[in-house]
């Protein structure tokens, strides 16, 4: 267990004095104790099985810190943590690779126009400049604010959707696998996947420009779909006329394909529940009932859009005078033609994954209709239950300091966790609040939970997002055996189909955090509700 | 239509509230009906209101029959007859499948033996009363808002109504606050009585809101049934107060009002993104054209 200082006592500022900075990272060279003595456990020590999840990290962890940093983790997940910052702080800085979270977190706290706290989710783990489960709010009034794609991600909004049905687990216990093969019949996974849904150049410009709006008028989605889809899943700041030519060549062929990396389409039951009433509301209050989870993002027309972002936030940064103390950090004031670009853009990439989430259910439905033999899958109650967005930047309106500020909301591998009650949300999930699902590793479970009214005011409404990587997709290639990975998972009976088995172990459960501990985190720190846990039955993968 | 209730359900926490009350003597004393119960059996007129008893399976069993037959009615006709059957072995196996099919909360839970308990009995007879009751305004809202034509009021009344514009705004005045009550418990917004005032005073300002907008539902009824409106959560809720918040940092009596506001207000915004959606719905009919091509799909590597 780190040494961290508790909150009962002063935190020391130990290693403040002689510390030189590795110029190229705007880190300061300290030792591990030295480091720790910035962070700050809330409450009772770490040791006591009733401490806090919340840690803080004090102003001058990494020069120029505008606000604290905060993170929520329990025992296990904490370790993994500071392991990765002992590692940091024994190297110098010079391990190579990205910076510890931790500092990841605290340089985001030094960015321009940043407000209350540089957050971080219990699986946050390393990223490009934001660590992945890094949620920061720029003010949008503050003309030095800035707009960062790395706080966004490459996969802009990567999102979770959850279709229930009518069925129970022991209406499919017999042709699961035959259920799996259709559903990977219909939608293509995979590297260099190409979709079946027939879409020309001018139907990509309308879609990128409507998002759902546009499956919508051409009958690939149900009227209520939008409704319980964030934003209606369209994004009314999209301009296509920012996206360049290259990012929509990508997009083109890849609409309604699932990708490949930690996206996936599983058959699920309800396995727990834990809040009936929420539960009920969301169509899945009984336990078997089969439900499926479709995990994916905007494909290589997000990555497009953002890499092309960075480059003009590059020439914009300099031009400015913006200082960040990590080069990932490229951004730009919200209110220059960069930063307008870049959310005009971001949002034609988060209205296209909208349309690719609802061509694959679309895609879905038609699996399961024609495996069931019904006219339609309104006949097994198809229905959304809801679709989150984990890698987004959204303007918001959120308490701060008592006042009522209109930010930039960026969260990365984090998902909105918006109270009961709370404008933005459906009709339908008013009372329980916004639903939120949390997508757990090939063969792990999976949740839903709600959002609250703490969460609101602590984390900018949000929370978690899934497991969080424990393990590179490197080591992981090199440490587990993809046969032995897919053998565990037909030992607890999945059925899987995979496009390429070889890359399955970078996405085995080994090689990630229990998403369990992760969820757990999240209600004790009270910052979203558990309301579901999910199995798995099938997996399809890319 | 909102059907707000204290009663049954988990409930029995000592919060004070009145509905809180309400719900733990609706199990405590479950030889008797609760006083909510009664209200709601006289607000449908049961013809055997007065002998009604949770204590007796009999009077039980007859009881959701009736509810079934003439209330409710969610299956057709010749379903029911099991129901009807209240002398069988197997009607309690029966109710459960009703009641799962009605989306009672915990039945996933029933077992026919906790049929037997009072309490259960309490619990599911309320729950059924409040789908009656909704149903029942459901049905005859046209008939009952005729039936309450504009208050007539003294001209004292009127001196006192002044500094407000509503219809029904000066709950001070008792012949007002209780056309606002009965109107309450017509659309099934029933509230215990010691919040009178301040759920009157609260109801008041939506109430005339509300009379407008079913008036207005109503006229579209006629319109063709799309599969928007087919599969549409139901427009009403049947929620226990206990189980939700308000959203605000409200005590006691005034915190139950904001509930019971809230419920009001998403009565209309269900009705109002129903609406919407039947449009939507309307307009795909005359531009959808989905197709595949399954030529086109290539699997990755």
């Amino acid at each position: 267990m780190p040494r961290v200082t508790s909150s009962s006592s002063s935190g020391g500022g130990g290693g403040a004095g002689g510390v030189g900075f590795a110029a190229s990272r705007g880190t300061v060279v300290r030792t591990y104790e030295e480091e720790c003595s910035y962070i700050t456990q809330q409450g009772l020590p770490s040791l006591s099985p009733s401490s806090s999840v919340t840690f803080d990290i004090r102003l001058g962890f990494v020069p120029n810190m505008r606000v604290p940093g905060r993170f929520f983790v329990n025992e296990r997940l904490s370790s993994l943590m500071f392991e990765e910052l002992q590692q940091h702080a024994k190297t110098g800085g010079s391990g190579g690779g990205f910076l510890p979270a931790v500092k990841q977190i605290a340089n985001v706290a030094a960015l321009p126009g940043i407000v209350k706290h540089s957050l971080a989710m219990p699986d946050v783990h390393s990223g490009y400049g934001f660590a992945i489960g890094n949620v920061a709010a720029f003010d949008m009034n503050d003309p030095q604010a800035v707009v960062s794609p790395g706080g966004v991600g490459f996969d802009i909004n990567c999102g979770v959707r959850l279709l229930r049905t009518n069925l129970l687990e022991r209406d499919i216990e017999h042709d699961k696998e035959a259920l799996c093969q259709s559903l990977y019949d219909h939608i293509p996974v995979g590297v260099g996947s190409q979709g079946i849904i027939p879409t020309t150049a001018s139907d990509l410009e309308e879609a990128l420009e409507t998002g759902m709006d546009w499956s919508l008028r051409e009958g690939y989605a149900w009227v209520e779909d939008k409704e319980h889809c964030e934003e209606a899943g369209r994004m009314l700041t999209a301009d296509p006329l920012k996206v360049s030519a290259r990012a929509k060549k990508r997009g083109l062929p890849q609409m309604g394909t699932l990708g490949a990396g930690n996206h996936y389409a599983e058959i699920q039951v309800v396995d727990e529940v834990y809040d009936e009433v929420a539960a009920r509301k969301m169509g899945i209050g009984r336990k078997g009932t089969v439900c499926v989870m479709i995990h994916s993002g905007s494909r290589g027309l997000g990555h497009q859009v953002a890499t092309d972002a960075l480059t003009a936030m590059e020439r914009a940064m300099t031009r400015d005078g913006i200082m960040t103390n990590d080069r990932q950090l490229a951004c730009a004031r919200i209110q220059s033609q960069e930063g307008q670009d870049y959310l005009a853009s971001m949002s034609c990439a988060a209205n296209y994954a909208w349309v690719n989430r609802s061509s694959m259910t679309f895609l879905a439905r038609q699996a399961f209709a024609k495996h069931f033999k019904v006219d339609s899958a309104e006949d097994l109650d198809m229905h959304v239950v809801y679709d989150v967005s984990h890698n987004i930047a959204k303007v918001e309106e959120h308490e701060v300091d008592g006042v009522m500020k209109t930010l930039l909301v960026h969260r990365k591998g984090s998902t909105r966790a918006f109270p009961p009650h709370h404008p933005s949300i459906p009709v339908d999930y008013q009372l329980i609040g916004q639903p939120v699902l949390i997508g757990g590793t090939m063969g792990t479970c999976s949740y839903v939970l709600t959002g609250t009214d703490k969460g609101m005011a602590t984390t900018f409404g949000s929370t978690c997002h899934g497991a969080g990587r424990a393990r590179s997709r490197s080591s992981s290639r090199a440490k587990l055996d993809y046969t032995d990975v897919l053998a565990n998972l037909r030992t607890k009976g999945i059925s899987i189909r995979v496009a390429s088995p070889k890359l399955v172990m970078e996405e085995a459960p080994e090689s990630y955090k229990d998403v369990t501990e992760v969820v757990n985190t999240c209600d004790r720190a009270g910052i979203s509700k558990t309301v579901v846990k999910l199995r798995p039955v099938g997996v399809v993968k890319g | 239509m909102a059907s707000a209730s204290g009663g049954g359900g988990g409930g029995g926490g000592a919060s004070g509230s009145a509905s809180a009350s309400a719900s733990a003597s609706a199990s405590a004393s479950a030889s008797a009906p609760s006083r909510h119960v009664r209200v709601l059996l006289d607000a449908l007129a049961y013809p055997l209101a007065s002998q009604f008893s949770p204590k007796s399976a009999e009077a039980f069993r007859a009881l959701v029959a009736w509810l079934e037959d003439l209330k409710i009615r969610l299956y057709p006709p010749p379903q029911r007859a099991p129901l009807r059957d209240i002398a069988s072995h197997t009607w309690n196996a029966t109710l459960i499948e009703y009641l799962v099919a009605l989306e009672y909360d915990s039945s996933d839970t029933l077992k026919p033996a906790n049929l037997e308990t009072p309490a259960v009995r309490a619990q599911v007879t309320e729950f059924l009363l409040r789908e009656a009751v909704a149903n029942e305004y459901a049905d005859k809202q046209d008939e009952m808002n005729k039936a309450f034509p504009p208050v007539t009021m003294s001209s004292r009344d009127m001196e006192e109504a002044k500094p407000y514009s509503g219809r029904f705004a000066n709950t001070a005045n008792d012949a007002v606050r209780e056309e606002i009550n009965t109107l309450a418990r017509e659309i099934g917004c029933y509230y215990p009585q010691s919040a009178t005032t301040n759920t009157a005073d609260a109801c008041a300002r939506l109430l005339s809101e509300s009379r407008k907008n079913s008036a207005a539902a109503q006229k579209d009824k006629g319109a063709p049934k799309t599969r928007a409106l087919a599969n549409a959560p139901r427009a009403r809720v049947n929620v226990n107060l206990n189980d939700m918040s308000s959203g605000i940092d409200a005590q006691g009596d005034a915190d139950d009002v904001v509930k019971l506001l809230r419920l009001l207000h998403l009565v209309q915004l269900r009705g109002l993104q129903t609406e919407v959606d039947r449009v939507l719905a309307e307009v795909q009919a005359l531009t959808a054209d989905p197709r595949t091509d399954a030529a086109l799909g290539k699997v990755g590597t």
